[in-house]
C-alpha cells in the first residue's frame, strides 16, 4: 500500500515528475557518457603504458660525438661526475644503466666482420723470396757534358735543342749535348715477391699465397733461400704504387708495444719465436672480440627500444636474471648456441686510447645464459646485451647512461635529470611516440573529467531540489498520515519509494541510453577534438614512433557506477528531507521566535520605489540573501575568469618571449654535425614559412705543412701521409659560431681582436675558396678565429697571420694554402683545433639565397664539338650546386608560427629519405620541448577553463534565474494583497522588480568591488557579471508576469 | 439608499479536475448605513459573492452594480482602489510595513503624498481604538484583534461607502470579535457605511441588521 500510494502520488503529479525525470535522465545520460569516455581513455592510456617503453639517453656532446668508439676523456670524466644514484631516485625513473661496454673473447667464436684495427694484421712465415724490386727516388740535375766530373754519376747523355749558352768566344750557342746526373741517391728495396709458407695469424694469407713483401721502414732485408717470420699488415691487392699484379701486399711493421724487430729468420717447423706466437694469439683473440653492454633491463637498450634490432628467437632476459643475455646471430651460429644455453667468455682489456687495441685479461671467466638471439645484421655482430653491471672501463663513445623511465612521468623525470647533469651533456627522451599517442586520450579524458565534474555538481543540485520537492515539501501529507496513525516506516516508505522510483527509473534509463550511445558520443568528441595533435620535427618526438591502436572496449561498469550513484544520492537526500518534512509537520514546542522587522514609519519616496525600498530595508536576512548570493556567484565567476585570463596572459607571454630554434639532424636524432646538407635544401629551408635566421657551417680538413712528419717515400708512406693530412682539424666556414660543432650546445668563449666580433662570420664578403681551385692558390687573406691552444703551440697572437693547407675532398681532392689573419681566439673544448672563417669563404650570400642561372655562360666548344664550362663558371657551379653543409641550425621567427613551420616542413618533405638529405638521412628537429610542455599545460588549463567558465557561467546564470524566480514566487500573497487593494500591474511589477534589481545590483557591485580590489577587472568578467544580472532580472520578470496572469481570486483564496 | 446590487449573478470557475458553479443566480441588494451578514455553509458561495463585489473578478453572467454602475463597465483596479474596502479573516497586512504604512498604502495608491497620508493614518488608527505608539509597530508585534483593527483602519483610509469583510472575526476570540463587530457596526450606523460581513458566526448574524443566507450558490 505504501509503495503503491507513493508511486501513484508521483505519477499523478505529472508536471513535476516529468520535469525531474527528464532532468535526471539527461544528467545521468551525460554523466554516463563522460564517465564511459573517461574510463575508456584511462584504459587506453594504461594499455599504452604497457605497450610503450620510454628511455632517456644521457650523452656527452664532446667534439667526438657521436663516435661510439671515441676515447674522449671529457666523456669519461663527465660519466664519473654524474650522480647516478641521484638520478635513480628521481620520480619516474625505473632504473639507470651506466653506459660503456666490456670486451670479451669467446673461445671458438670467429667474427664475420673484422674491425680495421686487426683485420689487416698478420704474422706469417714467408719464403721463396725473389730478387728485390728497387725504387729510385733519387734527384737529378742536367749538366753540359763538358761540366761532368769524375764523381758525377751520369745516368743519360742527350742533345738538348732548347739549351743555349755563351761559349769561350762569347758567342751564343743554341743546343748542346747534356748529361743527366744523379745529384742525390735514394734507391731502396721496394718489395720482394715471395710465397707464404705458413699463416700463423692472418685473415688473408694461406699457405702458397704469393705476396709482395714491403720492408718499408722496418729494415727487413731478405736473403735468398731463407724463410722468415714476419709481423706486418696486409695492404690489399691493388694500388699504393705497386704494380697491379693482383698479388697481396704485406708491409712489415713493428709491434705496437714491443721494440723487438718485426721479423725473424724461420728455421723450420716449430721455430716461430714465442713473441710472434703471443702476438698472433693476441690478435686472434682481439680480432674476434665480443662487446657486451649491461642493462638493468635489456629491453631498454637503445637498439631494441628503437626497433633497430629485434629478437628472432627466444625472449628478453628478465630483470632479475643476472647473466641472462641477448646475443647476435653470429655468436649463436658460430658457437651453436640457442635460448637456455650457457657460454663463458674471457675478458679483454682495451687500450685507454683505442677501444680495439685489446689484450687478453687473465681474470675469471664470465658466464652468460642465452635468453634471446637477434637477427643477423652487418651493423650488429659479435654483441651481447646482458642483465647486470659491467666494468665499462675504459670508457668509449658518448652514451653515458641509459635511463629506463615510467612512460607517464618520463618528461618530468627527464627535466629533473637534466638539472643534475654536468656541462656538455644532454639527456634525450625516446618514448616511442608515447606522449603523442597518449596526448589525444589525455585531452579527451580531461574534457570528460570536466564534464563529469560539472554534471555531478548539476546532478547533486538537481537531486537536492528533487528531494526537497518530492519529500521535503510533503509536510502536509506527512501531517495527514501522522494524524491517521500511519507508522513512521510506512510514511518513509511511501515518500521514498515514490521519489526514488522517479529518480531511479530516470537514472537507469539515462545510464542505459548513455552506455548505448557511448561509442557514438566518443566518435563525435574525438572527431571534434581533431584526434591526436602531431608534433612533427619536435625534439619531443625523437626516435621511432610506435603505432598502437588500443583494443580496449567501453566498460558498462562506469555506467553502472553513475546510475547507482544517482540512485544512492537521491535516496540519501530524500531521507534527509524526510526528516525535514517530519519536522515541519510536527507542532513546535516552547517559545517560537518570530522575526519582526525594524524601523519607523517612513514617508520617503513614492510609488513603486517606496515599497521596494521599504521591503529592502526591512527584509532583514531575506534582503541579504540575494546580494550575498549575487556577490558570491559573481565573485566566483570573476575569480575563475581572472584565473583563466591569467593563464591566457601567461600563455601569450610564453609565445612572445620564447625563442625556439631548430637544427638539421640525422633521422635517428643523433648526428647534428658531419651531415651532408645540400645547399639547395638550405635555400629551400630559408623559404619555409616561420624560419628566421639560418646558421650553417661547411668544413674542410686542414693541416700545417710544417707539422708533417716524415713518411716513407713509397705507396704505404703516401697512404699514411694522406691519412695524416685528414686527421687534424677543420677549416669551418660559418655564419654564426653556434653553427660550429664545438659550440652547438655550449656558448663559445672568444677573445676578439679589437674591432672584431662574431658578426664578421656572416657579414664579411670574402672571395670563395672555389674560385681558386683551378688557380692552385689563394692570394687572399681570410679573417679567422683559431683555438687558443693552437695559437700557443705555434706562438701566434691575435692579429698575426698564419698559413694552413686546406683539403677539399669533394672538389677533386683539391688542396689550397690559406693565409689567415687571426681576429679571435676561442677556448678549445674538443680534441681538434678547428679554424672558423666567414661563411662567404665557402659560399656567398647570393649563392645561399638564390640559384645560379648559367644560361649563356655554358657554351658549346666548336673545336671539340661538346659542352664546355669555363673554370670560372665551374667554380660558380660548384659553389651554387655542390656546396654541402655539415651543420644547419635556425631560429623560428616567432613562436606563433611554429605550427605553420611544422606544416611547411612536412609539406616540403623534409623527412623524406633522400629528398632533402643528401648522403645521410637528415631531418629537422625543433628545440621546442620546454615550449611545448609549457604551452600545452597552459593550453590545457585554458581549454578546461573555457569549458568550465561556460558551464559555471551557465550554472550561475541558471541559479540566478531560479533564485529570482523563487524569491518572487514566494511572495505571491504580497502580490495579491497589492492587486487586491487596486494597485495596478505596473506598480506591482515596479515594486518587485525594483527591489530585486537593487538587491542584485548591490550583490554584483560587491562582486565587482572584489574584482577591482583583486585587480581582475576585465571585459570578460564584466560580461559574465552582466549576463548573470540580466538573467537574474529576467527570472524576476518572468516570475512576476506569470504570477500576474494568475486570477486574483485564486491568489487571494490560496487555491492552487 | 441601495449601494450594491447583484442581479442574477452566476459564477463558474474551473479547477484541474472539474468545473464549479459557485453562484447560481444570486440577486440581492445592499443599502448604506446597514450591516449585512452573509451566512452559509462552507462552499456555499458566500466568499465568491464577496470577491465579485470586491471586484476581484467579473461574474460569469448577471451583473454586480455598485452605486448603479456595473463592475463589468469599470476598470477593476480603479474600482478596488476607490469603491470598495475589504477586510479579510487573515488581516492581509504587509508584514514589512508598519501599522501606519499599511494604513497609508491605499491612500498612496490614490495619489496622496506620504506625509499627508501619515497624518490621516494616525487619525484612523486612533479611530479604531489603537494607541498612538502602535503606528510605528509592525503587524507581527500586534495581536490578532489589533491587526484586524489596523485592517479596518486601512479600509477606512480607502474612503469608500462599502466595507466588505470576509470572516473578519474568524481568527479572533470572543472579546475581540465583539470589539471588531462594534467598530464595523459603528461605521455603518454612525458613518453610513454599507458593511457586508461574510461569516459563520451566528452571533454576528444575530447582531447584523440583515442576514442573507446562501445555500448551494443561491440566496
Amino acid at each position: 500500500m505504501y509503495i503503491r500510494n507513493g508511486l501513484k502520488t508521483n505519477l499523478r503529479a505529472k508536471g513535476r515528475t516529468a520535469l525531474f525525470f527528464a532532468l535526471i535522465f539527461v544528467l545521468t545520460f551525460v554523466m554516463t557518457s563522460a564517465a564511459g569516455i573517461l574510463s575508456y581513455c584511462n584504459s587506453a592510456i594504461k594499455q599504452c603504458d604497457r605497450e610503450f617503453r620510454s628511455v632517456a639517453l644521457i650523452e656527452y656532446l664532446g667534439s667526438e660525438y657521436p663516435d661510439a668508439d671515441a676515447a674522449d676523456s671529457g666523456a669519461s670524466e663527465a660519466r664519473d661526475s654524474i650522480d647516478f644514484e641521484k638520478i635513480g631516485a628521481v620520480p619516474g625513473v625505473r632504473s639507470v644503466s651506466v653506459g660503456g661496454r666490456d670486451a670479451f673473447y669467446i673461445d671458438g667464436f670467429v667474427r664475420n666482420y673484422k674491425n680495421p684495427e686487426f683485420k689487416d694484421l698478420g704474422v706469417i712465415v714467408v719464403g721463396n723470396f725473389g730478387k728485390p724490386e728497387y725504387k729510385d727516388d733519387s734527384s737529378y740535375v742536367v749538366k753540359r757534358v763538358e761540366e761532368v766530373t769524375e764523381d758525377d754519376e751520369v745516368v743519360d747523355v742527350y742533345f738538348d735543342d732548347n739549351l743555349g749558352y755563351t761559349d769561350e768566344n762569347g758567342e751564343t750557342v743554341i743546343g748542346a749535348e747534356v748529361a743527366l746526373v744523379r745529384s742525390t741517391v735514394h734507391e731502396y728495396v721496394w718489395y720482394y715477391l715471395a710465397i707464404v709458407r705458413e699463416s700463423v695469424f692472418s685473415s688473408y694469407a694461406e699457405e702458397g699465397l704469393q705476396v709482395n713483401v714491403i720492408p718499408a721502414e722496418s729494415g727487413f732485408v731478405a736473403e735468398a733461400g731463407k724463410n722468415y717470420v714476419l709481423h706486418g699488415r696486409f695492404l690489399g691487392k691493388v694500388g699504393i704504387g705497386i704494380p697491379k699484379n693482383g698479388v697481396e701486399s704485406f708491409v712489415v711493421t713493428s709491434f705496437e708495444d714491443r721494440a723487438d724487430t718485426p721479423y725473424a729468420e724461420y728455421g723450420g717447423e716449430g721455430s716461430v719465436p714465442e713473441l710472434f706466437y703471443e702476438k698472433a694469439e693476441e690478435y686472434e683473440k682481439a680480432n674476434n672480440y665480443v662487446f657486451c653492454e649491461y642493462y638493468g633491463d635489456v629491453c631498454d637498450a637503445f637498439v631494441f627500444q628503437q626497433g633497430e634490432l629485434y629478437l628472432k628467437e627466444g625472449e628478453y632476459p628478465a630483470k632479475d636474471d643476472p647473466g641472462g643475455c641477448v646475443i647476435t646471430a653470429d655468436i649463436a651460429s658460430t658457437l651453436g648456441l640457442g635460448p637456455g644455453d650457457e657460454f663463458t667468455a674471457s675478458a679483454l682489456v682495451s687500450d685507454p686510447g683505442n677501444t680495439y687495441m685489446l689484450t687478453p685479461d687473465d681474470g675469471d671467466l664470465t658466464t652468460f645464459t642465452v635468453r634471446g638471439i637477434v637477427k643477423d645484421t652487418k651493423d650488429y655482430n659479435g654483441r651481447i646485451w646482458a642483465v647486470g653491471d659491467g666494468s665499462s672501463s675504459p670508457f668509449y663513445g658518448y652514451t653515458l647512461a641509459t635511463v629506463s623511465l615510467e612512460n607517464a612521468s618520463a618528461e618530468d623525470a627527464v627535466t629533473r635529470i637534466r638539472e643534475t647533469l654536468p656541462e656538455m651533456t644532454r639527456v634525450s627522451l625516446f618514448d616511442q611516440g608515447y606522449e603523442e599517442t597518449v596526448k589525444s586520450f589525455g585531452s579527451v579524458a580531461s574534457a570528460a573529467t570536466n564534464v563529469l565534474f560539472v554534471c555531478a555538481a548539476g546532478t547533486l543540485a538537481s537531486l537536492l531540489l528533487f528531494a526537497f520537492v518530492f519529500v521535503g515539501r510533503q509536510s502536509d501529507s506527512v501531517k495527514t498520515a501522522v494524524s491517521l496513525g500511519t507508522p513512521r516506516g510506512g510514511i518513509a516508505l511511501t515518500l521514498l519509494s515514490g521519489a526514488v522510483a522517479v529518480s531511479g527509473s530516470a537514472a537507469v534509463l539515462g545510464g542505459v541510453a548513455g552506455f548505448i550511445a557511448l561509442p557514438g558520443v566518443y566518435g563525435i568528441v574525438t572527431s571534434r577534438s581533431g584526434g591526436a595533435s602531431r608534433f612533427y620535427y619536435s625534439e619531443t618526438s625523437l626516435g621511432v614512433s610506435k603505432k598502437v591502436t588500443p583494443s580496449v572496449s567501453f566498460s558498462p561498469l562506469s555506467a553502472a557506477i553513475c546510475v547507482l550513484s544517482v540512485i544512492a544520492v537521491s535516496l540519501v537526500l530524500c531521507a534527509v528531507f524526510l526528516r525535514y518534512a517530519y519536522k515541519k509537520s510536527t507542532p513546535r514546542r516552547g517559545v517560537t521566535r518570530v522575526r519582526t522587522p525594524e524601523g519607523k514609519t517612513s514617508s520617503a519616496l513614492r510609488g513603486s520605489p517606496r515599497y521596494a525600498s521599504l521591503s529592502i530595508r526591512r527584509g532583514g536576512r531575506g534582503s541579504l540573501v540575494v546580494p550575498i548570493l549575487c556577490a558570491a556567484l559573481t565573485a566566483v565567476v570573476i575569480v575563475l575568469s581572472g584565473v583563466f585570463a591569467g593563464w591566457q596572459e601567461k600563455l601569450d607571454a610564453v609565445y612572445d618571449d620564447s625563442v625556439i630554434s631548430g637544427h638539421a639532424v640525422s633521422t635517428d636524432g643523433r648526428l647534428y654535425s658531419g651531415l651532408l646538407i645540400p645547399i639547395e635544401n638550405v635555400r629551400e629551408l630559408m623559404n619555409v614559412e616561420g624560419v628566421g635566421k639560418i646558421e650553417v657551417s661547411a668544413s674542410n680538413k686542414y693541416y700545417v705543412s710544417s707539422d708533417m712528419p716524415e713518411f716513407a717515400a713509397n705507396g704505404y708512406g703516401e697512404e699514411r701521409m694522406e691519412t695524416w693530412k685528414r686527421s687534424g682539424g677543420d677549416v669551418v666556414s660559418l655564419n654564426g659560431m653556434r653553427a660550429a660543432k664545438d659550440f652547438f650546445f655550449a656558448d663559445p668563449q672568444i677573445e676578439w681582436l679589437e674591432g672584431w666580433d662574431e658578426s664578421f662570420l656572416s657579414e664579411s664578403e670574402c672571395v670563395p675558396f672555389a674560385g681558386f681551385y683551378e688557380k692552385g692558390g689563394i692570394d687572399e687573406t681570410y679573417p679567422a678565429v683559431l683555438s687558443e691552444s693552437f695559437m700557443k703551440e705555434k706562438g701566434l697572437s691575435l692579429g698575426d697571420k698564419c698559413f694552413v693547407n686546406m683539403i677539399d675532398d669533394r672538389y677533386y681532392e683539391s688542396e689550397l694554402i690559406l693565409t689567415l689573419r687571426i681576429v679571435g681566439s676561442y677556448r678549445q673544448t674538443g680534441s681538434k683545433a678547428n679554424i672558423y672563417v666567414p661563411l662567404s669563404c665557402t659560399v656567398t650570400q647570393d649563392a645561399l639565397t638564390s640559384e645560379y642561372e648559367f644560361g649563356d655562360n655554358i657554351f658549346k666548344s666548336p673545336e671539340y664539338k661538346t659542352w664546355y664550362i669555363s673554370d670560372e663558371e665551374y667554380a660558380k657551379y660548384y659553389m651554387y650546386n655542390e656546396t654541402v653543409f655539415s651543420t644547419c641550425r635556425f631560429t623560428v621567427s616567432s613562436a606563433d608560427s611554429l605550427g605553420a613551420l611544422r606544416a611547411s616542413l612536412y609539406e616540403k618533405d623534409f623527412t623524406r629519405v633522400g629528398a632533402k638529405a643528401g648522403l645521410i638521412r637528415t631531418t629537422i628537429v625543433l628545440e621546442d620541448a620546454s615550449f611545448i610542455k609549457l604551452t600545452e599545460t597552459l593550453g590545457r588549463y585554458i581549454s578546461m577553463g573555457r569549458a568550465m567558465a561556460v558551464l559555471i557561467s551557465a550554472m550561475v546564470t541558471l541559479i540566478g534565474f531560479i533564485v529570482s524566480w523563487l524569491m518572487i514566487n514566494g511572495r505571491k500573497r504580497e502580490f495579491a494583497f497589492m492587486r487586491g487593494f487596486g494597485a495596478g500591474r505596473g506598480r506591482v511589477f515596479g515594486s518587485f522588480f525594483l527591489e530585486q534589481a537593487a538587491l542584485c545590483a548591490a550583490g554584483c557591485a560587491v562582486g565587482c568591488l572584489a574584482m577591482l580590489v583583486t585587480g581582475r577587472a576585465g571585459a570578460l568578467q564584466l560580461a559574465v557579471v552582466g549576463t548573470f544580472a540580466l538573467f537574474y532580472l529576467l527570472g524576476c520578470t518572468v516570475s512576476i508576469l506569470i504570477i500576474g496572469k494568475t486570477k486574483l481570486m485564486e491568489l487571494l483564496s490560496n487555491r492552487e | 439608499m441601495v449601494v450594491f446590487e447583484l442581479k442574477d449573478v452566476k459564477y463558474v470557475y474551473k479547477t484541474k479536475y472539474r468545473e464549479v458553479e459557485a453562484l447560481k443566480g444570486v440577486s440581492c441588494s445592499f443599502e448604506e448605513g446597514r450591516v449585512y451578514a452573509v451566512m452559509g455553509a462552507s462552499g456555499s458561495g458566500k466568499t465568491t459573492m464577496l470577491s465579485l463585489m470586491a471586484g476581484l473578478d467579473l461574474p460569469t453572467s448577471g451583473s454586480v452594480l455598485c452605486e448603479g454602475t456595473s463592475t463589468a463597465d469599470v476598470d477593476l483596479d480603479k474600482y478596488r482602489r476607490e469603491r470598495v474596502a475589504v477586510i479579510y479573516q487573515d488581516f492581509r497586512l504587509f508584514p514589512l510595513l508598519t501599522v501606519a504604512e499599511n494604513v497609508m498604502y491605499p491612500m498612496e495608491l490614490r495619489g496622496e503624498k506620504p506625509a499627508e497620508a501619515k497624518k490621516e493614518a494616525a487619525g484612523l488608527v486612533a479611530r479604531v481604538g489603537l494607541p498612538e505608539d502602535a503606528l510605528d509597530r509592525f503587524p507581527a508585534m500586534l495581536s490578532g484583534g489589533e491587526q484586524q483593527r489596523v485592517a479596518i483602519a486601512r479600509a477606512l483610509g480607502m474612503r469608500t461607502k462599502v466595507i466588505l469583510a470576509d470572516e473578519p472575526t474568524g481568527n479572533l476570540d470572543e472579546e475581540n470579535t465583539g470589539k471588531i463587530f462594534d467598530i464595523l457596526s459603528g461605521l455603518a450606523h454612525d458613518d453610513g457605511y454599507c458593511v457586508v460581513i461574510v461569516t459563520h458566526d451566528e452571533n454576528i448574524g444575530a447582531m447584523a441588521d440583515s442576514v442573507l443566507r446562501i445555500r448551494d450558490g443561491r440566496i
